[in-house]
């Protein structure tokens, strides 16, 4: 089967995969014209353990599943899956949600600094998060010229945290071409990983 | 491999700490925020972190805000070793 998902916004491609794949589809063709969309889709298909293809077409690209059953990813298809020895009864791990540039209320410059120090300090702490998930404000910190917490997020990613970044929220800010670190994704996988969980810590 | 080398700065002050990192982001100076470290005795949370090319900006702008030794220290960190350089 072949969706047309040429001039849909992220994350409609993303939609209407899905509810292809959670019918049973497993031979499915998406084709769409932004490349937030094809990784997107790129990382469903890795998490429902199926192989993806991407071609050039006119005026886009054509991204294909193939083979397995969606749903029925193995563990490791998960990238950075938290260790079974974090997993609880509610989830494995936990996820950090970064809403906001700053953390809590008050003096604005102290919040910021406070968000700054609280990242370096997850970067260096002896369990990693799962995932780092940023979405509204808190994409400024990742995106863009000042991006403060760039090497401190990244040491997260080499130590296995897994980063998602609201594409959305990027493209609000006019940063969708300046993401410095993670990757673009959109409210289904973050949610996803929330759930996942066995925790989410809101910064 | 050699143990990693880098500086801290360390405040008495929040006001102080937050003065110094708003004269680092206006030079755009590459340097971190972090939580000062338990080896160093301070009286704020806040500190600051660079390497060696930015160690001259970050002294200059602990100093900008206040002399060292008046509330505010440098540190040389190599591996799990700290030593006091102001």
């Amino acid at each position: 089967m072949i969706l047309d998902a040429f001039g849909k916004a992220c994350p409609m491609p993303l939609v209407m995969a899905k509810k292809e794949l959670d019918a049973g589809c497993t031979d499915l063709g998406v084709q769409v014209d932004n490349e937030t969309a094809v990784k997107n889709l790129k990382r469903l298909g890795d998490k429902s353990g199926l192989a993806v293809s991407v071609d050039e077409i006119e005026g886009g690209w054509l991204v294909s599943f193939s083979g397995g059953a969606a749903g029925d990813a193995p563990a490791s298809a998960v990238p950075n899956a938290a260790p079974t020895s974090q997993c609880g009864p509610g989830g494995c791990g936990y996820a950090v949600f970064v809403g906001k540039d700053h953390v809590g209320e008050g003096d604005p410059q102290l919040g910021y600094n406070l968000m700054k120090m609280a990242l370096y300090t997850l970067s260096e702490g002896e369990q990693v998060p799962a995932s780092v998930l940023f979405m509204n404000g808190g994409v400024k910190l990742v995106a863009g010229e000042e991006t403060p917490v760039v090497e401190s997020v990244r040491k997260l990613q080499e130590r296995g945290s897994e980063v998602l970044v609201c594409g959305t929220c990027l493209d609000f800010y006019g940063l969708k071409d300046e993401l410095r670190v993670g990757d673009v994704s959109n409210m289904y996988d973050i949610l996803g990983r929330m759930h996942e969980a066995a925790k989410v810590i809101s910064l | 491999m050699e143990p990693e080398r880098y500086y801290v700065a360390a405040f008495d002050s929040t006001h102080r700490a937050l003065g110094a990192a708003a004269l680092l982001d206006e030079g755009h100076v590459a340097y971190l925020t972090i939580p000062t470290p338990r080896e160093i005795s301070a009286g704020c949370g806040i500190a600051l972190r660079c390497r060696t090319p930015e160690l001259e900006a970050l002294r200059a702008a602990v100093e900008a805000e206040g002399p060292f030794g008046d509330g505010a220290s440098l540190w040389e960190v190599v591996g799990r070793d700290y030593e006091r350089l102001a």
